[in-house]
């Protein structure tokens, strides 16, 4: 059994399991329109310094999400 | 008519589809949220006419934000949609076709960016996408026209099988199960537009990279500029131009109204474009000889960047340094389109989540970020002396900007909302959507621009010829003395960039004014009054309290940073 952390937490070029999005409905639509939802297998392709963004590749796309709302997304490190 | 309706996710080329189907041109980026008014425009299929309307992109149709409530709004009523999918994000167009077959009308895909899917080894099978979806789906590339006649005409085939609806865990999982059964990926390598791509959002690589590029695109506009004015629009105006306003002027007589107003004072006995000031000469010479080529070449190079996808890779860049200011990262976009003309810029707001966010950018944009047209003046007059007197002006502006900003952020009520945004990946720009892009700025410019200068030129001979600025000069002396250690006259020129600031720094060229004075009073002009034209817009986007909180914001801080400058330097 792996550990449920934060996206935040999980290393820069590290795959992983979205497990839930603890955001209330308003942050969770949008993720999910976009297509970040529980059981999607992300990537995260670039971490930024203190306070920045996190991009994430899931799919064929790529999504920048501000920091606040990657403490929300909660993954299951794969592998 | 038949009402027909353009739909899909944001960034798939619907206005690329749209302009192809209705020859009309809409601007499209490779950046989510360009089109966030509908646009309209007829289109013909067969014999028929039909009205053809160009749908925001919307992610679901659940409306989770403004696009989407638009989206869903128009979906009411239609005759037909088409849904246009990109064929390298299948999944998550797939999602939205289901949500609208749920619906009640009759639909047909349009598989775009079919190349790019080829390019990165995706390959769709498009009969058994069909049978899947009950629907038509012909594979487009919207920027080259390919499959686009074949659209139309299976338009008549639009079909609205019979759906129940699903939840939305519901849809997910169905995208997911038609995924499998039509695309395969082959697996390659990843392209060099893909390493460069990753590259430039990653802050270590990334920061150098947009530095890089900033300052790259910033010498290739002036230079494009600088040789469009140098050997093309001076030669021009001197050899065609200049001998008919000559013929004009001997037919005149010099002191009178008409030559004053049309023609301007003679300079050593000449017609001079950028001193006499009447209305054909430095009036024509402004928008055509000083300012329309800079704003050809950076409506170029943004184009550029734009459709090859760079910008929001810089948002991301920019991202915490934008939450200093009360904004995200998203707000360069009407930061940068504000370096052409503040008009578009404050426009481009709109991409914005709320009113606080689109206050700030606003105040912003029409205070501290200098237009083409300004800085294309800033050049002309303080050039000359020295190109470090220009960079003073352009650190005193960003001084401004971070100042303002912050002080706006620490005072509204609210917090700036998180970033959420796409990354596109890069694409190589074709150069019909550039030219077409930079054809339409450059007529909404010259639209907006013209007049105004040349109605500026003409009030400011009218008021000059009955006096009025001598009684202006007088009451605002003391202040532009004491305060800003400015000849009164200089007032005059800050009172005319009210209607035009691009012809108020004109005027002060011919003040002779030492180089600090010069500075002091670019700085001032370029922070205070916007023009009219971005005026008007201000209390559009705004609604006039906001406005006037701009307009209050822009007067103290232009004089109190005028003050300092004059202080310090």
């Amino acid at each position: 059994m792996s550990k449920q952390v934060p996206l935040t937490e999980i290393p820069e070029g590290s795959s992983a399991c979205v497990v839930e999005i603890a955001g209330g409905t308003g942050v969770h639509d949008r993720l999910r329109a976009l297509g970040i939802r529980a059981g999607v297998q992300v990537t995260k392709v670039s971490d930024s310094f203190a306070s920045g963004p996190i991009v994430v590749r899931h799919g064929q796309t790529q999504t920048a999400l501000g920091r606040g709302i990657c403490r929300k997304i909660v993954v299951e490190a794969t592998k | 008519m038949k009402r027909i309706l353009l739909m899909g996710n944001p960034n798939v080329g619907k206005s690329a589809v749209f302009s192809r189907l209705t020859g009309l041109h809409a601007i499209s980026s490779n950046y989510p949220g360009t089109t966030v008014e509908f646009v309209q425009g007829r289109m013909r299929i067969g014999d028929e006419e039909a009205l053809l309307i160009d749908v925001p992109g919307a992610y679901g149709l659940e409306a989770t934000c403004k696009a989407e409530e638009v989206a869903l709004e128009m979906l009411v009523g239609a005759d037909a949609v088409i849904d246009v999918a990109d064929a390298t994000n299948l999944e998550r167009s797939l999602h939205l076709t289901l949500h609208l077959i749920e619906q009640d009308v009759p639909l047909v895909v349009a598989l775009n960016i079919w190349d790019d899917a080829k390019h990165r080894g995706i390959s769709i099978d498009v009969p058994r996408l069909e049978k899947e979806l009950r629907v038509p789906v012909v594979p487009t590339v919207a920027v080259t026209g390919e499959g686009i006649s074949e659209l139309v005409a299976r338009l008549p085939e639009a079909a609205n099988p019979d759906t129940p609806p699903r939840s939305e865990d519901e849809r997910w999982l169905e995208a997911g199960r038609v995924l499998n059964k039509v695309q395969t990926l082959e697996h390659r390598h990843h392209t060099l537009l893909e390493v460069l791509g990753d590259a430039s959002v990653r802050p270590a690589t990334g920061l150098p990279i947009a530095a890089g590029v900033l300052f790259l695109a910033f010498v290739v506009i002036r230079m494009i500029g600088e040789n469009l004015i140098g050997f093309v629009l001076e030669p021009l105006f001197n050899t065609l131009w200049l001998p008919v306003l000559e013929r004009m002027s001997a037919a005149m007589d010099p002191e009178g109204f008409l030559h004053t107003i049309l023609l301007g004072s003679l300079v050593n006995g000449q017609i001079d474009f950028v001193q006499s000031f009447g209305v054909l000469s430095t009036g024509l010479f402004v928008v055509f000889g000083m300012v329309l080529p800079y704003v050809f070449a950076f409506y170029a190079i943004l184009g550029f960047l734009e459709d090859f996808g760079y910008l929001p890779r810089l948002a991301v860049l920019l991202d915490t340094l934008m939450h200093r200011l009360g904004l995200h990262g998203w707000a360069v976009i009407p930061m940068l389109l504000g370096f052409g003309c503040n008009v578009p810029g404050i426009m481009a707001t709109r991409v914005l989540e709320n009113p606080r966010e689109r206050l700030i950018a606003a105040t912003l944009v029409s205070v501290a970020v200098p237009c083409a047209s300004l800085q294309a003046m800033m050049w002309g007059v303080l050039g000359p002396h020295g190109a470090r007197y220009v960079a003073l002006v352009y650190a005193a502006l960003f001084v401004a900007w971070v100042i303002i900003g912050r002080l706006l952020n620490h005072v509204l009520k609210g917090e700036s909302p998180e970033l959420i945004l796409e990354i596109p990946p890069y694409r190589m720009p074709s150069v019909r959507t550039i030219a077409q892009k930079l054809w339409l700025r450059m007529r909404g410019f010259l639209k907006e621009a013209m007049p105004f200068v040349l109605l500026g030129v003409l009030a400011v001979n009218m008021l000059d010829y009955v006096g009025a600025f001598d009684a202006i000069a007088a009451v605002a002396a003391p202040l532009f003395d004491r305060v800003l250690g400015l000849p009164s006259e200089a007032g005059l020129a800050i009172v005319v960039g009210i209607l035009r600031k691009d012809v108020a720094v004109g005027m002060l060229g011919a003040l002779q004014l030492t180089p600090k004075q010069l500075v002091v009073s670019v700085t001032v002009l370029a922070m205070t009054f916007p023009c009219i034209a971005t005026f008007v817009v201000l209390i559009k986007e705004l609604g006039v309290p906001s406005m006037l909180k701009s307009v209050g914001i822009m007067l103290l801080s232009s004089l109190l940073m005028g003050a300092a400058l004059n202080v310090i330097l």
